[in-house]
């Protein structure tokens, strides 16, 4: 829901009292709609969203839900104005507002507290006079109030007739180090956790945060520490280094649980854990894109590539891959594995042999025997009754690639036996052997 | 009394697979069963082929597919990711991930000992590929005897050079009866 606008207009996070410092961390995940940022300490975050899209209410309250405050949004020609509205509540007419309003109008980041105090004092005073909100305010004459309230009382006065920007936006300079803790003792209700599901609640919160902030500077994880403090005092700390980078927590948590399931299984917490601590050391440049409405393409490559970290997790890397061709005579050589998709143009060069080739090719030759119509298969303890030959079908060559230049020669025939299978087998000169190497599956 | 009225299956609850009798059922468990060499690969092949737009997982406990083999009957293999589970409890691990992705349309999953999968594992199966509306073929040498969870359980074999597929349970057909594929 965005819309491009002509006028100035700011934005304004309220984020309450100050209890908890979550500014500056707000500040990092609006970095996606804007880069012209300030930050009012504890309090509030504004955003210019002049030039560019406009983000929606809903979308700036979404980006807020992570870190579970209540986020009032005001909107506003000035920094002031859309500070006052968000704290007041108010949409409506500005003479509207409180008489109490004032006092954030001079300094909207809060970098002047004496000038805060001082219009405190004269809002207090005016409040005793029974001015109720700005426009009673604007209606008193300028020139008596200096000799009454000092300088600031006339500037206020001239800033609200002009409309103007109180000062420069100080400059917002986001966090080195990407990290959140969650402390369960500061928490409503809050005890100490000892099992892994309970745990996973609170994780989730906490990489949900941590990918908003990323979100925000356009960044994908892919390597973190997660450090559980545990109430004897001790630390477990876990560092994650992610086969695939990562942009949502919904594909970190089942690859962090995996680890940590294991982990736990092995070595058990001591005792409950009471802080959770989650660092990112190393991310990725990330430029997502909007969902498609019509295909799911974007929803399938993100789901893809949680799907591989997840098996690159529990399995080896090297047994997760792609299939291509490759242009060689050998048989077991005339593929590859491959980690990415293979591109078409390579596909179309290399050309599957015209012969047709057995579905299941065995690693390794086995060697087999002929007894009249029989074919026995020692180790394996099999034994097939032949029905017909077909071939022979003669691969040689590739002694450009071997050591000594010996190449191959073998001489291949179809097996249809009597039970149904089909086998793909070979004789060779060299040691006049028969050898088993592969299935019509 | 009478029998409620049977829906005829939807077009889209369905891949297109000629040698089965009513085509690859989604969202449900198809098992093939047969000896080595007896087909069953070549049919999961056709059927992928068949469908040359689905994307595929192939998960096996040794590795013995032969790519060339699936690019001659016309698979599509950049559309294919393979994994290599090297025993049957990561392969039935990775199949539930492949299918809970919703990413593939197909999932193959070729089990050395079919007999061992637990009823747990296999219904965990069931359940994933019901929610993503997704197949999943089972190859075993051995016909699956957890019958109930099966969608369309088959035989498959080699007669004469040609691949039938007898079909053991789950189909309208009747049991036993063979539908004649057109490969060799």
């Amino acid at each position: 829901m965005m819309t491009r606008i002509e006028k100035k207009q700011i934005a304004c996070l309220w984020l309450g009292d100050g209890r908890v410092n979550v500014s500056q961390a707000i500040a990092e995940a609006c970095y996606c709609f804007t880069p012209v940022l300030a930050v009012r300490p504890h309090q509030a975050v504004f955003l210019d969203c002049s030039h560019g899209l406009v983000p929606s209410t809903v979308e700036l309250q979404q980006v807020c839900s992570a870190w579970e405050v209540p986020v009032r949004i005001g909107w506003g020609q000035t920094a002031a104005e859309a500070l006052v509205r968000a704290r007041f509540v108010h949409s409506g007419d500005f003479d509207a507002l409180p008489l109490e309003a004032l006092i954030d109008i001079p300094s909207p980041f809060a970098e002047r507290p004496d000038v805060a105090s001082q219009i405190g004092e004269m809002v207090r005073v005016l409040r005793r006079l029974g001015l109720q909100n700005i426009g009673d305010f604007k209606h008193l004459p300028s020139e008596t109030l200096p000799s009454r309230f000092g300088e600031m009382a006339s500037h206020v006065i001239r800033m609200l007739a002009a409309g103007e920007a109180a000062e420069a936006w100080p400059r917002f300079v986001p966090a080195e180090e990407i990290s959140e803790s969650i402390d369960f003792t500061c928490m409503e209700g809050g005890v100490a956790l000892h099992s892994l599901e309970p745990l996973f609640f609170i994780l989730k919160k906490m990489s949900d945060r941590i990918f908003q902030r990323l979100h925000g500077r356009a960044q994908k994880l892919s390597a973190f520490d997660l450090k559980f403090v545990l109430d004897d005092r001790s630390q477990r700390l876990w560092t994650l280094h992610l086969p695939i980078a990562q942009a949502e927590s919904v594909s970190l948590l089942p690859i962090v649980y995996e680890k940590l399931n294991h982990a736990l299984q092995v070595q058990p917490l001591s005792s409950p854990v009471f802080l959770l601590h989650m660092r990112v050391l190393e991310t990725q440049d990330f430029r997502g894109s909007q969902r498609d409405f019509f295909q799911r393409r974007e929803e399938e490559r993100q789901s893809l590539e949680a799907l591989l970290a997840r098996l690159y997790a529990r399995l080896n890397e090297d047994d997760i891959f792609y299939l291509a061709l490759r242009e060689r005579y050998l048989p077991e050589s005339a593929w590859k594995k491959m980690k990415s998709v293979p591109g078409t143009a390579q596909d179309a060069k290399c050309q599957a042999p015209l012969s047709l080739r057995p579905s299941r090719l065995l690693s390794q030759p086995q060697r087999i025997s002929r007894q009249g119509d029989v074919l026995l298969h020692f180790s394996e303890r099999k034994r097939w009754k032949i029905i017909s030959w077909e071939g022979p079908e003669r691969l040689s060559g590739e002694w450009w690639e071997a050591e000594g230049l010996q190449g191959f020669f073998r001489d291949y025939y179809r097996v249809q036996c009597e039970a149904g299978e089909c086998l793909w087998v070979f004789t060779s000169p060299e040691d006049r052997g028969l050898y088993l190497h592969g299935y019509f599956d | 009394m009478t029998l409620p009225y049977l829906k005829p299956p939807l077009p889209w609850a369905y891949f297109a697979a000629s040698a089965l009798p009513e085509g690859l059922r989604r969202g449900a468990i198809t098992a093939l069963s047969g000896a080595w060499g007896g087909g069953k690969t070549q049919l999961v092949c056709q059927i992928l082929a068949e469908n040359p737009q689905v994307h595929a997982a192939w998960i096996e406990t040794t590795w013995s597919l032969y790519p060339v083999a699936l690019a001659q009957r016309g698979v599509a293999l950049p559309r294919l990711l393979c994994v290599q589970a090297r025993d049957q409890k990561r392969g039935l691990w990775a199949a539930h991930h492949a299918l809970k992705s919703q990413v593939f349309g197909v999932v193959v999953l070729h089990c050395e000992r079919a007999s061992a999968i637990k009823d747990i594992e296999l219904r965990r199966l069931q359940l994933a590929a019901e929610k993503s509306h997704s197949a999943l073929i089972l190859l075993s040498e051995k016909p699956l005897t957890q019958t109930w969870m099966l969608a369309l359980q088959c035989h498959v074999e080699r007669e004469q050079g040609e691949v039938r597929v007898a079909v053991l349970r789950g189909a309208a057909l009747t049991n036993m009866q063979f539908a004649k594929s057109q490969f060799r």
